[in-house]
């Protein structure tokens, strides 16, 4: 057939070398790297480096690190921390592995309010849980003044119990989330095997599934250790005398004049070295058990007789309830009345109009912030997966290991990292919005790159050689075929990370300024001033929020999907 | 419009590992040229090369004339099918097969009556406004090749397009992609390790193996004069024994026109098969022929002889694995209608090599001897 030719204009031919202007990728690259230098490298080289420093000689020493570990107040906040953390880890393991498995593989009733119980408590911050508790169980709590009454004394809430109390109710959903996925995701045929082979019930649970489901457990737990170990809101409401790490690195560094910089830093090098050591056990652990599994028949659900499974459902309704009881009793609170700092019989709206005199502004920062964030966050889950995954390279996996970071960083020390970076020349934000959008960005930069290259790896290249042999140039092809492909899966992906946004507090509250505070700021400050009405009534307008959210996220994830 | 397409002592690496060496030849224009080889050859390597997806590490590609090295793949103007489609999900097929007129900018009248005109061909007009997932596999297969040809390429590149397609309808789409091919006279380059479609399709075949190229010729050619034992091996079915080239002394039976000694090849514990060609070398060889060259006949002396160990049964044909002596089998095909014997397992017979179809190859490198 013969055609006229129809090709774009073509460059010349020939093999004479050409100056090529560097590829839109190239660019993307460097960019990038030049934002991670700036906001990740920059302030977090410097405060960790800062730990290595002698405070009056500004020599390089180790005198911090002698001075931590001789001290006992200092030494004993590591040690509290630790065991804190195990501890709760223990425990959410300990809750949540059975309850996924009572959930998954027996005839309970009522498993979607139970599941929609276990999701809602994981909404809220876990700050609002220790406040919570202590309205409940404080020394002028509504069940300790229950019991006083009929004569009995219940045991302090406050100190170690109460913060493994308040974790361990807050997180073992996470191990729940992870095992109940997993157990859902196991072929019958594994457990119809093992029977077939002579195992009894339990020893089938324990040579069977439950080694096949370590890394799921291992992932929860993971998460656990890291939230517990890295969260000081929860401490600083109810731990008091019991001092652990993420509170002293605070008021050491909050404390203006009087604190010690150097010890903070140290504090913070600590605290991240405990967590990266953490990390590598568990990814020791995964890599050397990981099994890739996809469920042809999922497992059967097991009917039970009328007693048993009561028994079970009960079971599981209970520690259900336990766990969103913070989310209950905040919204209860909420439409109590108040005489300052006391609740007072009969239901009002006042704590609402309190709000809408003094903290609409928190309100509206909030959602201004995370919606900053979020768009920032998609653009570079993006580009940074796209670099990651197709245009591989030492600079591509230099980025990849850089946004993997902040993984490591609890939220305070990255507050603390980015002020005292950023309150001197040549880059002054602090007190600025862009500060806190950082922070964001930063904080969620781990997960963004996970979902979106997992969403990457789903897009067959191909899609893009085709359009380029089409006659769309590189770049134009990746913003019509693969960009438009990611968008649904970055952005729901990107909603979670917004509910975590709205709800965040441990860096927000570092750096925010008078202007600059959100909602969990002034949940927090409120709780600080005793008016309880008005932060519960903040800590229900932002699991209002978080609902919808939620809602919306469902949307989009449960609707059309593009990926073949 | 087509184009012929030459490679000048094509290179690629991958660190230490060359994938494409030295590929040194030339496809006719309005060819359909098959480059056929085992995964990990080099073909595709070889293919990305000329879409433009991987670079040139030494050597040159030139369409016609002009020496494509530095073009960009999007300014190419090259067809291309892939293996999996890479149908764009996001877009009905409408929009798939009018996506490359769009990048070329043409007016909205002319995009959509070539699209109509090109949906038709294809047979597939009546589904240019469903989504890719709801096409069957064979149905893409179309799209892809509709939206490559479209934009009225200078060469179709194919990477095996059939590969997931159930056998049926594999056949169906070589025959409709060869019809097409012939209709718009297009270069065509396709990349297959099926042997027989390769055989079935192609005016051309370069048989690729470990980046060099073993044979170019005609499905005829490479099947009935396999240029190198790999060729012999990898097209259809071939019995290899090990022998000694010498002298065919005085139990030769064949007289060769031209001077010289008839060569023979003494195969270990069977005997000497003459072979119809003067001795022009000695020592260790591979001699090479296909089942359907040996025949089985009564055992006599002075004959290779064997013992049937497997008879397989299959319809048109039977399938015998003959072991001879000294350990070596050979696997002889026997048409149904041309035999009235059905042979059992432990009969002895005597076998007989169809002479003239018979190839000799040097053992290390595997090229042909005579």
């Amino acid at each position: 057939m013969s055609s006229p030719a129809i090709g774009p204009a073509i460059g010349q031919g020939g093999t004479r070398r050409r100056w090529r202007k560097p590829s839109f990728w190239i660019i993307v690259s460097l960019t990038l790297l030049a934002l991670m230098i700036v906001f990740l490298v920059y302030p977090f080289s410097s405060l960790f480096l800062k730990s290595f420093y002698h405070p009056e000689t500004h020599r390089l020493s180790f005198v911090n690190f002698i001075d931590f570990f001789t001290t006992p107040y200092y030494f004993n906040t590591l040690k509290h921390s630790l065991t804190v953390s195990a501890l709760t880890t223990v425990l959410a393991t300990l809750i949540g592995v059975p309850m996924a498995y009572i959930m998954t593989r027996f005839n309970v009733w009522g498993k979607s309010v139970i599941n929609i119980m276990i999701v809602l408590s994981l909404l809220s911050p876990p700050f609002i849980g220790a406040y919570s508790w202590i309205l409940l169980l404080g020394r002028n709590g509504f069940v300790t003044n229950l019991f006083e009454q009929i004569g009995i004394v219940l045991p302090t809430i406050y100190g170690f119990q109460g913060m493994l109390l308040v974790f361990t109710l807050k997180l073992f959903p996470f191990v729940y989330m992870y095992v109940s996925g997993a157990l859902s995701n196991m072929d019958s045929s594994l457990e119809e095997a093992a029977e077939n082979l002579g195992m009894s019930r339990i020893r089938k649970l324990l040579t069977l599934t439950f080694p096949v489901i370590v890394p799921s457990i291992s992932a929860g737990a993971i998460v656990v250790f890291m939230t517990s170990l890295a969260d000081f809101g929860t401490p600083l409401l109810i731990a008091e005398g019991y001092k652990v790490l993420p509170v002293v690195v605070y008021e050491e560094f909050m404390s203006d004049i009087g604190g010690d910089v150097y010890l903070a830093s140290t504090l913070s090098t600590v605290i991240v070295l405990c967590a990266l050591l953490v990390l590598f056990v568990q990814k020791y652990i995964v890599s050397r058990k990981n099994y890739r599994m996809s469920a042809l028949r999922p497992p059967a659900v097991q009917k039970l007789k009328l007693g048993k499974r009561s028994l079970l459902t009960a079971i599981a309704f209970a520690v259900s309830l336990l766990a969103v009881t913070p989310q209950i009793v905040v919204f209860i609170t909420s439409f109590i009345k108040t005489r300052g700092p006391l609740f007072v019989s009969g239901f009002s709206l006042d704590s609402y109009r309190a709000i809408g005199f003094k903290l609409s502004k928190n309100i509206a920062n909030t959602f201004y912030f995370a919606s900053i964030a979020i768009v920032i966050m998609v653009v570079v889950g993006l580009l940074l997966s796209y670099v990651v995954v197709r245009r591989r390279s030492v600079l591509s996996s230099l980025l990849d290991s850089l946004a993997m970071f902040p993984y490591v960083i609890p939220g305070s020390v990255l507050g603390i990292g980015l002020i005292t970076a950023f309150n001197k020349a040549p880059l002054i934000l602090t007190g600025t919005v862009t500060i806190i959008v950082v922070s964001y960005v930063i904080r969620k930069l781990p997960f963004i790159l996970r979902s979106s290259t997992a969403i990457l790896y789903q897009i067959d290249p191909s899609i893009e050689e085709a359009s380029i042999s089409l006659g769309v140039p590189p770049m134009r092809t990746f913003f019509k075929t693969t960009a438009v492909l990611m968008l649904p899966g970055l952005f729901s992906g990107a909603i979670l990370s917004w509910v975590q946004t709205i709800n965040e507090l441990s860096s927000t509250l570092i750096l925010f300024s008078g202007k600059t505070g959100t909602i969990s700021v002034a949940i927090f400050t409120e709780i600080f001033k005793d008016s309880f009405g008005t932060a519960a009534a903040l800590a229900s307008i932002l699991s209002v929020a978080t609902v919808v959210s939620l809602i919306i996220f469902n949307k989009f994830s449960g609707g059309r999907s593009v990926m073949m | 419009m087509s184009h012929s397409v030459t490679f000048r002592n094509l290179t690629k690496r991958y660190g230490d590992n060359t994938a494409v060496d030295g590929i040194d030849f030339s496809i006719k224009e309005g060819e359909f040229f098959t480059i056929l080889g085992p995964s990990g050859c080099g073909k595709t390597t070889l293919l990305r090369m000329i879409a433009g997806f991987n670079s040139i590490e030494d050597g040159q590609i030139l369409f016609d004339d002009r020496v494509m090295n530095d073009i960009p793949a999007y300014q190419r103007n090259i067809g291309m099918v892939f293996q999996n489609y890479a149908i764009f999900p996001h877009m009905t097929i409408q929009k798939n097969v009018a996506y490359g007129l769009k990048a070329r900018k043409l007016p909205k009248a002319d995009i959509a009556e070539r699209v109509g005109d090109m949906l038709k061909l294809m047979h597939i007009e009546k589904y240019r406004d469903r989504d890719p997932s709801q096409l069957s596999g064979g149905q893409q297969q179309r799209v892809a090749l509709a939206r490559a040809l479209v934009i009225h390429p200078t060469i179709l590149l194919m990477d095996e397009p059939l590969s997931n397609l159930d056998a049926k309808l594999r056949i169906d789409m070589r025959i409709a992609i060869k019809k097409i091919q012939k209709d718009l006279n297009i270069t065509t380059i396709y990349v297959t390790h099926d042997q027989e479609e390769a055989l079935a399709m192609s005016d051309r075949i370069a048989v690729m193996n470990a980046g060099v190229v073993e044979q170019i010729g005609t499905p005829l050619e490479i099947y009935s004069k396999p240029a190198t034992a790999f060729v012999a091996g990898f097209i259809g079915t071939t019995n290899f024994l090990d022998g000694t080239l010498s002298g065919a002394g005085s139990s030769a039976v064949t007289s060769v026109p031209g001077a010289g000694e008839p060569a023979a090849v003494d195969i270990r514990d069977v005997g000497k098969i003459p072979v119809g060609a003067r001795k022009t070398t000695s020592g260790e060889i591979r001699l090479a022929i296909r089942p359907e060259d040996i025949h089985l006949a009564e055992p006599s002396e002075g004959e290779p002889q064997g013992r049937v160990t497997l008879v397989t049964f299959l319809g048109d044909y039977i399938s015998y694995e003959v072991e001879l002596g000294g350990g070596q089998t050979v696997e002889v095909n026997e048409y149904a209608k041309d035999t009235e014997v059905l042979r059992s397992v432990g009969d002895r017979v005597g076998i007989r090599f169809n002479l003239g179809k018979l190839h000799l190859y040097r053992p290390g490198t595997g090229e042909a001897i005579v």
